[in-house]
Protein backbone atom coordinates (compact mmCIF):
# COMPACT_ATOMS: atom_id res chain seq x y z
CA UNK A 1 0.00 0.00 0.00
CA UNK A 2 1.28 3.47 -0.46
CA UNK A 3 1.23 6.49 1.83
CA UNK A 4 1.57 9.86 1.70
CA UNK A 5 4.21 12.35 4.02
CA UNK A 6 3.80 16.17 3.60
CA UNK A 7 6.76 17.70 3.81
CA UNK A 8 8.19 21.80 4.52
CA UNK A 9 8.29 22.41 1.20
CA UNK A 10 5.50 20.88 -0.03
CA UNK A 11 6.73 18.29 -2.19
CA UNK A 12 5.04 15.15 -2.30
CA UNK A 13 6.16 11.39 -1.59
CA UNK A 14 5.05 8.42 -2.33
CA UNK A 15 5.79 5.29 -0.27
CA UNK A 16 5.37 2.25 -2.21
CA UNK A 17 6.30 -1.21 -2.33
CA UNK A 18 8.07 -0.71 -5.90
CA UNK A 19 8.82 2.81 -5.10
CA UNK A 20 9.63 5.55 -2.41
CA UNK A 21 10.64 9.26 -2.75
CA UNK A 22 9.13 12.54 -4.32
CA UNK A 23 6.41 11.97 -7.57
CA UNK A 24 8.38 13.43 -9.62
CA UNK A 25 11.25 11.16 -9.17
CA UNK A 26 9.11 8.16 -9.74
CA UNK A 27 8.61 9.62 -13.40
CA UNK A 28 11.56 10.19 -14.12
CA UNK A 29 12.24 6.49 -12.63
CA UNK A 30 9.46 5.42 -14.87
CA UNK A 31 10.39 6.97 -17.71
CA UNK A 32 13.72 5.57 -17.00
CA UNK A 33 12.10 1.76 -16.34
CA UNK A 34 13.98 1.59 -13.63
CA UNK A 35 10.28 1.12 -11.90
CA UNK A 36 7.96 -1.68 -13.08
CA UNK A 37 5.01 0.36 -13.58
CA UNK A 38 2.98 -2.61 -14.16
CA UNK A 39 3.51 -3.56 -10.30
CA UNK A 40 1.92 0.01 -9.58
CA UNK A 41 -1.51 0.77 -8.86
CA UNK A 42 -1.85 3.94 -10.37
CA UNK A 43 -5.00 4.60 -9.20
CA UNK A 44 -4.49 4.12 -5.31
CA UNK A 45 -1.60 6.91 -5.79
CA UNK A 46 -4.11 8.76 -6.73
CA UNK A 47 -6.27 8.39 -4.43
CA UNK A 48 -3.63 8.79 -1.70
CA UNK A 49 -2.99 12.14 -3.78
CA UNK A 50 -6.49 13.18 -3.27
CA UNK A 51 -6.27 12.48 0.45
CA UNK A 52 -3.17 14.76 0.50
CA UNK A 53 -5.12 17.74 -1.42
CA UNK A 54 -7.90 17.24 1.16
CA UNK A 55 -5.72 17.85 3.89
CA UNK A 56 -4.25 21.05 2.73
CA UNK A 57 -5.51 24.27 4.30
CA UNK A 58 -5.74 25.78 0.53
CA UNK A 59 -6.02 24.55 -3.19
CA UNK A 60 -2.63 26.00 -4.86
CA UNK A 61 -3.82 25.48 -8.25
CA UNK A 62 -0.72 25.90 -9.43
CA UNK A 63 0.64 22.73 -7.50
CA UNK A 64 -2.22 20.89 -8.35
CA UNK A 65 -1.50 21.42 -11.83
CA UNK A 66 1.90 20.53 -11.84
CA UNK A 67 0.78 17.02 -10.35
CA UNK A 68 -1.92 16.44 -12.58
CA UNK A 69 0.45 16.51 -15.85
CA UNK A 70 2.84 13.75 -13.73
CA UNK A 71 -0.07 11.46 -13.27
CA UNK A 72 -1.52 11.66 -16.69
CA UNK A 73 2.06 11.52 -17.53
CA UNK A 74 2.45 8.43 -15.58
CA UNK A 75 -1.04 7.16 -16.99
CA UNK A 76 0.44 7.21 -20.65
CA UNK A 77 3.59 5.28 -20.21
CA UNK A 78 1.63 2.74 -18.05
CA UNK A 79 -0.55 2.16 -20.97
CA UNK A 80 2.03 1.94 -23.26
CA UNK A 81 3.73 -0.90 -21.58
CA UNK A 82 -0.23 -2.41 -21.35
CA UNK A 83 -0.21 -2.67 -25.46
CA UNK A 84 0.43 -6.03 -26.92
CA UNK A 85 3.79 -6.32 -27.39
CA UNK A 86 5.28 -8.36 -30.27
CA UNK A 87 4.73 -11.68 -29.22
CA UNK A 88 1.00 -10.94 -29.07
CA UNK A 89 0.05 -10.18 -32.55
CA UNK A 90 -2.96 -7.85 -33.20
CA UNK A 91 -5.65 -8.77 -35.78
CA UNK A 92 -5.20 -7.83 -39.21
CA UNK A 93 -6.43 -8.27 -42.16
CA UNK A 94 -4.23 -9.82 -44.28
CA UNK A 95 -2.27 -8.40 -47.02
CA UNK A 96 -4.14 -9.79 -50.10
CA UNK A 97 -1.81 -11.85 -52.41
CA UNK A 98 -1.27 -11.50 -55.80
CA UNK A 99 -4.22 -13.02 -57.90
CA UNK A 100 -6.28 -12.86 -54.96
CA UNK A 101 -9.73 -12.37 -57.36
CA UNK A 102 -8.46 -15.61 -58.91
CA UNK A 103 -10.79 -18.67 -57.47
CA UNK A 104 -8.50 -21.12 -58.05
CA UNK A 105 -6.38 -19.09 -55.45
CA UNK A 106 -9.36 -19.79 -52.97
CA UNK A 107 -9.61 -23.45 -53.42
CA UNK A 108 -6.03 -24.32 -52.98
CA UNK A 109 -6.25 -22.14 -49.57
CA UNK A 110 -9.66 -24.11 -49.05
CA UNK A 111 -7.58 -27.06 -49.31
CA UNK A 112 -4.47 -25.96 -47.17
CA UNK A 113 -6.85 -25.07 -44.58
CA UNK A 114 -8.65 -28.52 -44.17
CA UNK A 115 -5.49 -29.84 -43.55
CA UNK A 116 -5.27 -27.56 -40.72
CA UNK A 117 -8.64 -28.47 -39.40
CA UNK A 118 -7.89 -32.03 -39.65
CA UNK A 119 -4.58 -31.55 -37.60
CA UNK A 120 -6.94 -29.34 -35.40
CA UNK A 121 -9.50 -31.61 -34.61
CA UNK A 122 -6.98 -34.33 -33.36
CA UNK A 123 -6.14 -31.80 -30.50
CA UNK A 124 -9.15 -32.35 -27.63
CA UNK A 125 -9.86 -29.36 -25.61
CA UNK A 126 -11.53 -29.03 -22.38
CA UNK A 127 -15.60 -28.45 -21.89
CA UNK A 128 -16.80 -27.36 -18.63
CA UNK A 129 -19.43 -29.48 -17.02
CA UNK A 130 -21.64 -26.24 -16.34
CA UNK A 131 -22.76 -25.93 -19.87
CA UNK A 132 -26.33 -25.97 -20.01
CA UNK A 133 -27.86 -29.15 -21.95
CA UNK A 134 -27.10 -29.53 -24.92
CA UNK A 135 -29.10 -31.33 -27.46
CA UNK A 136 -28.05 -32.06 -31.37
CA UNK A 137 -29.30 -31.45 -34.73
CA UNK A 138 -27.26 -32.78 -37.34
CA UNK A 139 -23.81 -30.64 -37.58
CA UNK A 140 -25.06 -27.77 -35.19
CA UNK A 141 -24.57 -27.97 -31.53
CA UNK A 142 -27.40 -26.77 -29.45
CA UNK A 143 -28.40 -25.90 -25.80
CA UNK A 144 -31.39 -24.54 -23.64
CA UNK A 145 -31.72 -21.14 -24.12
CA UNK A 146 -32.22 -19.24 -20.59
CA UNK A 147 -34.95 -17.06 -19.48
CA UNK A 148 -32.30 -14.13 -19.12
CA UNK A 149 -31.88 -14.58 -23.09
CA UNK A 150 -34.84 -14.81 -24.36
CA UNK A 151 -35.88 -11.35 -22.55
CA UNK A 152 -33.12 -10.12 -24.37
CA UNK A 153 -34.02 -11.19 -27.37
CA UNK A 154 -37.84 -10.10 -26.77
CA UNK A 155 -36.26 -6.64 -25.91
CA UNK A 156 -33.76 -6.81 -29.18
CA UNK A 157 -36.89 -7.82 -31.33
CA UNK A 158 -39.36 -4.93 -29.97
CA UNK A 159 -35.88 -2.27 -29.90
CA UNK A 160 -35.99 -3.13 -34.14
CA UNK A 161 -39.59 -2.40 -34.24
CA UNK A 162 -39.93 0.82 -31.92
CA UNK A 163 -38.91 3.48 -34.13
CA UNK A 164 -41.02 2.38 -36.97
CA UNK A 165 -44.86 2.35 -34.73
CA UNK A 166 -46.64 5.00 -33.38
CA UNK A 167 -46.13 6.05 -29.64
CA UNK A 168 -49.91 4.51 -28.53
CA UNK A 169 -50.19 0.99 -29.16
CA UNK A 170 -53.20 0.21 -30.77
CA UNK A 171 -55.03 -3.34 -29.60
CA UNK A 172 -56.42 -4.17 -32.61
CA UNK A 173 -57.26 -7.85 -30.73
CA UNK A 174 -55.80 -8.96 -34.46
CA UNK A 175 -53.73 -11.78 -32.62
CA UNK A 176 -55.28 -14.24 -29.95
CA UNK A 177 -52.80 -15.96 -27.80
CA UNK A 178 -54.65 -19.01 -28.65
CA UNK A 179 -54.50 -18.56 -32.40
CA UNK A 180 -50.52 -17.62 -31.97
CA UNK A 181 -49.98 -20.97 -29.85
CA UNK A 182 -51.62 -22.73 -32.56
CA UNK A 183 -49.56 -20.68 -35.11
CA UNK A 184 -46.30 -21.16 -33.69
CA UNK A 185 -47.09 -25.08 -33.21
CA UNK A 186 -48.07 -25.52 -36.66
CA UNK A 187 -44.48 -24.16 -38.23
CA UNK A 188 -42.32 -26.18 -35.67
CA UNK A 189 -44.36 -29.80 -36.87
CA UNK A 190 -42.25 -31.86 -38.48
CA UNK A 191 -39.36 -29.57 -38.86
CA UNK A 192 -36.20 -28.46 -37.32
CA UNK A 193 -35.65 -25.45 -34.95
CA UNK A 194 -37.37 -22.38 -36.53
CA UNK A 195 -36.21 -18.88 -35.91
CA UNK A 196 -37.63 -17.15 -33.50
CA UNK A 197 -38.08 -13.81 -35.78
CA UNK A 198 -39.00 -16.58 -38.08
CA UNK A 199 -42.58 -16.56 -36.43
CA UNK A 200 -43.45 -12.99 -36.55
CA UNK A 201 -44.16 -11.32 -39.96
CA UNK A 202 -41.48 -9.42 -42.16
CA UNK A 203 -42.53 -5.97 -40.22
CA UNK A 204 -44.42 -7.16 -37.27
CA UNK A 205 -46.32 -4.35 -34.89
CA UNK A 206 -46.08 -4.51 -31.26
CA UNK A 207 -48.73 -6.18 -30.67
CA UNK A 208 -47.81 -8.94 -32.80
CA UNK A 209 -44.20 -9.27 -31.16
CA UNK A 210 -46.12 -9.38 -27.59
CA UNK A 211 -48.26 -11.81 -27.92
CA UNK A 212 -46.22 -14.00 -29.72
CA UNK A 213 -43.82 -13.98 -26.69
CA UNK A 214 -46.61 -14.70 -24.54
CA UNK A 215 -47.94 -18.16 -26.54
CA UNK A 216 -44.27 -19.11 -27.22
CA UNK A 217 -44.13 -18.74 -23.44
CA UNK A 218 -47.26 -20.72 -22.84
CA UNK A 219 -46.37 -23.60 -24.92
CA UNK A 220 -42.44 -23.27 -23.09
CA UNK A 221 -44.98 -23.84 -20.09
CA UNK A 222 -47.04 -26.35 -21.34
CA UNK A 223 -44.21 -28.63 -22.63
CA UNK A 224 -45.01 -28.24 -26.10
CA UNK A 225 -42.35 -26.20 -27.20
CA UNK A 226 -38.63 -26.12 -26.72
CA UNK A 227 -36.17 -22.97 -26.89
CA UNK A 228 -32.40 -24.00 -28.24
CA UNK A 229 -29.33 -21.56 -29.46
CA UNK A 230 -26.13 -23.01 -31.30
CA UNK A 231 -23.55 -23.48 -28.70
CA UNK A 232 -21.80 -21.36 -31.04
CA UNK A 233 -24.08 -18.08 -30.55
CA UNK A 234 -26.22 -17.03 -32.78
CA UNK A 235 -30.21 -16.38 -32.57
CA UNK A 236 -33.08 -18.32 -30.51
CA UNK A 237 -35.40 -20.91 -32.19
CA UNK A 238 -37.92 -22.71 -31.25
CA UNK A 239 -38.59 -26.47 -32.03
CA UNK A 240 -41.15 -28.97 -30.92
CA UNK A 241 -40.18 -31.60 -28.21
CA UNK A 242 -40.85 -34.42 -30.69
CA UNK A 243 -38.23 -33.33 -32.42
CA UNK A 244 -35.37 -32.84 -30.68
CA UNK A 245 -34.04 -35.02 -27.74
CA UNK A 246 -31.78 -33.94 -25.26
CA UNK A 247 -27.89 -35.89 -24.86
CA UNK A 248 -27.11 -37.84 -22.44
CA UNK B 1 -36.41 -15.17 -43.75
CA UNK B 2 -34.70 -12.13 -42.92
CA UNK B 3 -32.60 -10.71 -46.09
CA UNK B 4 -30.28 -7.99 -46.11
CA UNK B 5 -32.78 -5.55 -46.49
CA UNK B 6 -35.31 -5.62 -44.31
CA UNK B 7 -32.55 -6.20 -41.34
CA UNK B 8 -32.95 -2.90 -39.48
CA UNK B 9 -30.00 -0.95 -38.46
CA UNK B 10 -30.78 -0.93 -34.48
CA UNK B 11 -31.19 -4.82 -34.92
CA UNK B 12 -27.38 -4.88 -36.91
CA UNK B 13 -26.14 -2.98 -34.06
CA UNK B 14 -27.28 -5.76 -31.52
CA UNK B 15 -25.53 -8.12 -33.32
CA UNK B 16 -22.53 -6.08 -34.48
CA UNK B 17 -22.59 -5.85 -30.39
CA UNK B 18 -22.67 -9.70 -29.42
CA UNK B 19 -19.02 -10.18 -30.42
CA UNK B 20 -17.75 -7.71 -28.07
CA UNK B 21 -19.65 -8.24 -24.90
CA UNK B 22 -18.08 -11.01 -23.88
CA UNK B 23 -19.84 -11.13 -20.35
CA UNK B 24 -16.38 -11.13 -18.24
CA UNK B 25 -17.42 -11.90 -14.32
CA UNK B 26 -14.53 -10.38 -12.49
CA UNK B 27 -13.50 -11.76 -9.04
CA UNK B 28 -15.38 -9.10 -7.40
CA UNK B 29 -18.61 -9.96 -9.12
CA UNK B 30 -17.93 -13.71 -7.69
CA UNK B 31 -18.21 -11.47 -3.96
CA UNK B 32 -14.43 -13.58 -3.39
CA UNK B 33 -11.32 -11.48 -3.77
CA UNK B 34 -7.93 -13.22 -4.88
CA UNK B 35 -5.72 -12.19 -2.56
CA UNK B 36 -3.36 -9.11 -3.35
CA UNK B 37 -0.02 -10.12 -2.72
CA UNK B 38 -0.13 -13.58 -4.64
CA UNK B 39 2.84 -14.85 -5.66
CA UNK B 40 4.17 -15.51 -9.04
CA UNK B 41 3.57 -19.04 -8.63
CA UNK B 42 0.43 -18.75 -7.25
CA UNK B 43 -0.97 -16.13 -9.59
CA UNK B 44 0.25 -18.89 -12.08
CA UNK B 45 -1.94 -21.77 -10.44
CA UNK B 46 -4.93 -19.11 -11.26
CA UNK B 47 -4.08 -18.71 -14.51
CA UNK B 48 -3.60 -22.55 -15.02
CA UNK B 49 -7.04 -23.02 -13.32
CA UNK B 50 -8.99 -20.56 -15.59
CA UNK B 51 -7.40 -21.75 -18.73
CA UNK B 52 -8.44 -25.46 -17.65
CA UNK B 53 -12.16 -24.74 -17.59
CA UNK B 54 -12.77 -22.41 -20.20
CA UNK B 55 -14.06 -24.03 -23.72
CA UNK B 56 -12.21 -20.95 -25.79
CA UNK B 57 -8.97 -19.23 -26.19
CA UNK B 58 -7.53 -17.02 -23.39
CA UNK B 59 -6.02 -13.99 -23.73
CA UNK B 60 -3.99 -12.37 -21.34
CA UNK B 61 -6.00 -9.33 -21.55
CA UNK B 62 -9.29 -11.77 -20.88
CA UNK B 63 -7.41 -13.05 -17.83
CA UNK B 64 -6.70 -9.46 -16.78
CA UNK B 65 -10.44 -8.33 -16.64
CA UNK B 66 -10.98 -11.80 -15.23
CA UNK B 67 -8.65 -11.86 -12.35
CA UNK B 68 -7.62 -7.89 -12.09
CA UNK B 69 -3.93 -8.37 -12.41
CA UNK B 70 -1.64 -6.67 -14.84
CA UNK B 71 -1.74 -8.13 -18.19
CA UNK B 72 1.72 -7.97 -18.72
CA UNK B 73 2.24 -10.20 -15.81
CA UNK B 74 -0.33 -12.18 -16.87
CA UNK B 75 1.36 -12.84 -20.59
CA UNK B 76 4.78 -13.63 -19.16
CA UNK B 77 3.37 -16.22 -16.34
CA UNK B 78 1.16 -17.98 -19.48
CA UNK B 79 3.98 -18.48 -21.05
CA UNK B 80 6.06 -19.66 -18.46
CA UNK B 81 3.05 -22.15 -18.68
CA UNK B 82 3.69 -23.25 -21.65
CA UNK B 83 6.93 -23.81 -21.67
CA UNK B 84 6.62 -25.83 -18.61
CA UNK B 85 4.47 -27.88 -20.02
CA UNK B 86 6.79 -28.80 -23.28
CA UNK B 87 9.78 -29.09 -21.48
CA UNK B 88 8.33 -31.26 -18.95
CA UNK B 89 6.31 -33.62 -21.66
CA UNK B 90 3.17 -32.80 -20.07
CA UNK B 91 -0.47 -34.87 -21.27
CA UNK B 92 -1.46 -32.12 -22.13
CA UNK B 93 -0.02 -27.85 -23.66
CA UNK B 94 -1.15 -24.80 -24.12
CA UNK B 95 -2.05 -24.26 -27.87
CA UNK B 96 -1.59 -20.49 -28.84
CA UNK B 97 -4.55 -19.95 -30.99
CA UNK B 98 -7.13 -17.33 -31.67
CA UNK B 99 -5.09 -14.45 -30.47
CA UNK B 100 -4.85 -16.30 -26.91
CA UNK B 101 -3.96 -19.65 -25.27
CA UNK B 102 -6.08 -22.84 -25.03
CA UNK B 103 -5.54 -25.76 -23.02
CA UNK B 104 -5.66 -29.12 -25.37
CA UNK B 105 -4.09 -32.50 -25.71
CA UNK B 106 -0.99 -33.38 -27.61
CA UNK B 107 -1.83 -34.66 -31.05
CA UNK B 108 0.60 -37.74 -30.37
CA UNK B 109 -2.03 -38.52 -27.58
CA UNK B 110 -4.86 -39.14 -30.28
CA UNK B 111 -4.81 -42.34 -30.93
CA UNK B 112 -5.16 -43.49 -27.83
CA UNK B 113 -7.88 -40.61 -26.93
CA UNK B 114 -10.30 -41.59 -29.62
CA UNK B 115 -10.36 -45.05 -28.48
CA UNK B 116 -10.95 -44.15 -25.47
CA UNK B 117 -13.37 -41.17 -25.66
CA UNK B 118 -14.53 -41.48 -29.31
CA UNK B 119 -13.68 -38.94 -32.00
CA UNK B 120 -14.25 -35.22 -31.46
CA UNK B 121 -17.30 -33.84 -33.08
CA UNK B 122 -16.51 -31.01 -35.09
CA UNK B 123 -18.92 -29.13 -37.01
CA UNK B 124 -18.53 -29.81 -40.51
CA UNK B 125 -18.25 -27.55 -43.82
CA UNK B 126 -18.95 -27.96 -46.99
CA UNK B 127 -16.19 -27.11 -49.59
CA UNK B 128 -18.88 -24.08 -50.59
CA UNK B 129 -18.69 -23.14 -46.93
CA UNK B 130 -14.96 -23.18 -47.29
CA UNK B 131 -14.40 -21.83 -49.72
CA UNK B 132 -16.57 -18.71 -49.24
CA UNK B 133 -14.90 -18.48 -45.60
CA UNK B 134 -11.57 -17.83 -47.23
CA UNK B 135 -12.71 -15.42 -49.37
CA UNK B 136 -14.24 -13.61 -46.41
CA UNK B 137 -10.99 -13.72 -44.52
CA UNK B 138 -8.64 -12.29 -46.96
CA UNK B 139 -11.56 -9.75 -48.14
CA UNK B 140 -12.65 -8.56 -44.92
CA UNK B 141 -14.77 -6.94 -44.54
CA UNK B 142 -16.72 -8.17 -47.40
CA UNK B 143 -20.02 -7.87 -48.58
CA UNK B 144 -22.15 -10.59 -50.23
CA UNK B 145 -22.09 -9.24 -53.57
CA UNK B 146 -18.11 -9.48 -53.44
CA UNK B 147 -17.88 -12.92 -52.35
CA UNK B 148 -20.23 -13.50 -54.79
CA UNK B 149 -18.15 -11.87 -57.66
CA UNK B 150 -15.36 -13.91 -56.94
CA UNK B 151 -17.29 -17.01 -56.04
CA UNK B 152 -19.38 -16.98 -59.59
CA UNK B 153 -21.85 -18.25 -57.76
CA UNK B 154 -24.92 -16.94 -55.26
CA UNK B 155 -23.25 -17.07 -51.55
CA UNK B 156 -26.44 -15.95 -49.18
CA UNK B 157 -27.40 -19.47 -47.93
CA UNK B 158 -23.60 -20.49 -47.44
CA UNK B 159 -23.06 -16.90 -45.72
CA UNK B 160 -26.14 -17.52 -43.56
CA UNK B 161 -25.00 -20.82 -42.53
CA UNK B 162 -21.76 -19.56 -41.58
CA UNK B 163 -23.34 -16.68 -39.64
CA UNK B 164 -25.36 -19.47 -37.78
CA UNK B 165 -22.07 -21.30 -37.48
CA UNK B 166 -20.36 -18.46 -35.87
CA UNK B 167 -17.23 -18.36 -38.58
CA UNK B 168 -18.52 -15.04 -39.84
CA UNK B 169 -20.30 -12.29 -38.15
CA UNK B 170 -21.67 -8.56 -39.10
CA UNK B 171 -18.91 -6.58 -39.04
CA UNK B 172 -21.38 -3.01 -40.37
CA UNK B 173 -22.60 -1.84 -43.33
CA UNK B 174 -21.13 -0.46 -46.11
CA UNK B 175 -21.52 3.30 -46.77
CA UNK B 176 -22.99 3.12 -50.23
CA UNK B 177 -26.11 2.61 -52.37
CA UNK B 178 -27.78 -0.08 -50.76
CA UNK B 179 -25.90 0.18 -47.21
CA UNK B 180 -24.74 -3.64 -48.42
CA UNK B 181 -23.44 -5.66 -44.81
CA UNK B 182 -19.88 -6.72 -44.41
CA UNK B 183 -18.72 -9.79 -42.96
CA UNK B 184 -15.73 -10.42 -40.80
CA UNK B 185 -14.32 -13.88 -39.90
CA UNK B 186 -14.63 -14.59 -35.63
CA UNK B 187 -12.10 -16.15 -33.88
CA UNK B 188 -14.05 -19.27 -33.87
CA UNK B 189 -12.81 -19.39 -37.55
CA UNK B 190 -8.94 -18.64 -36.23
CA UNK B 191 -9.55 -21.63 -33.58
CA UNK B 192 -11.15 -24.25 -36.06
CA UNK B 193 -8.55 -23.94 -38.33
CA UNK B 194 -5.14 -23.75 -35.72
CA UNK B 195 -4.87 -20.53 -36.53
CA UNK B 196 -3.35 -17.71 -34.04
CA UNK B 197 -4.32 -14.85 -36.05
CA UNK B 198 -4.96 -14.12 -39.62
CA UNK B 199 -1.16 -13.18 -40.33
CA UNK B 200 -0.98 -17.12 -40.56
CA UNK B 201 -2.95 -17.37 -43.67
CA UNK B 202 -1.24 -18.81 -46.01
CA UNK B 203 0.16 -16.56 -48.78
CA UNK B 204 0.92 -17.07 -52.57
CA UNK B 205 4.25 -18.41 -52.13
CA UNK B 206 3.12 -21.18 -49.47
CA UNK B 207 0.22 -22.13 -51.80
CA UNK B 208 2.75 -21.97 -54.88
CA UNK B 209 5.13 -24.41 -53.26
CA UNK B 210 2.55 -26.00 -51.87
CA UNK B 211 0.76 -27.04 -55.07
CA UNK B 212 4.37 -27.14 -57.36
CA UNK B 213 3.50 -23.95 -59.58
Amino acid sequence: MSETERTDDLSYEVFHTEYHGPLQGLLDASRAQDVALSRLDIRELINDFSEYLRSEPELRVNVLSEYLLVFSELVRIKTRELLPGDDEEVEETPDRPEGSEDRAFYERVSERLRDHAEERSRLYGSTPDSLPEEVRDGETRYREVTLYELIEAFRDIMATTRDKQTPDIEITNEFETSDQMEYVLDRVAGTGPVGFRELLSSTPSREEIIVTFLAILQLVKQDDLRLIMAVSGGSIKVVSPENFTPEG
Amino acid sequence: MSTEENVSDDHLESLMDRESDPKVTTADDAGEEMPDDLTDEELKSYVEAALFVSSEPMSAADLSNYLDRDGNRLRELMKELKEEYDRTGRGFQLLKVAGGFKMTTRSEHYPMLKKLFGERTLTRLSDPAIETLVIVAYHQPVTRSEAEAIRGVDCQSVLQTLLEKDFIRIGGRRDEIGRPIEYSTTDRFLDYFGLNSLNELPDEDEIQSLFGE
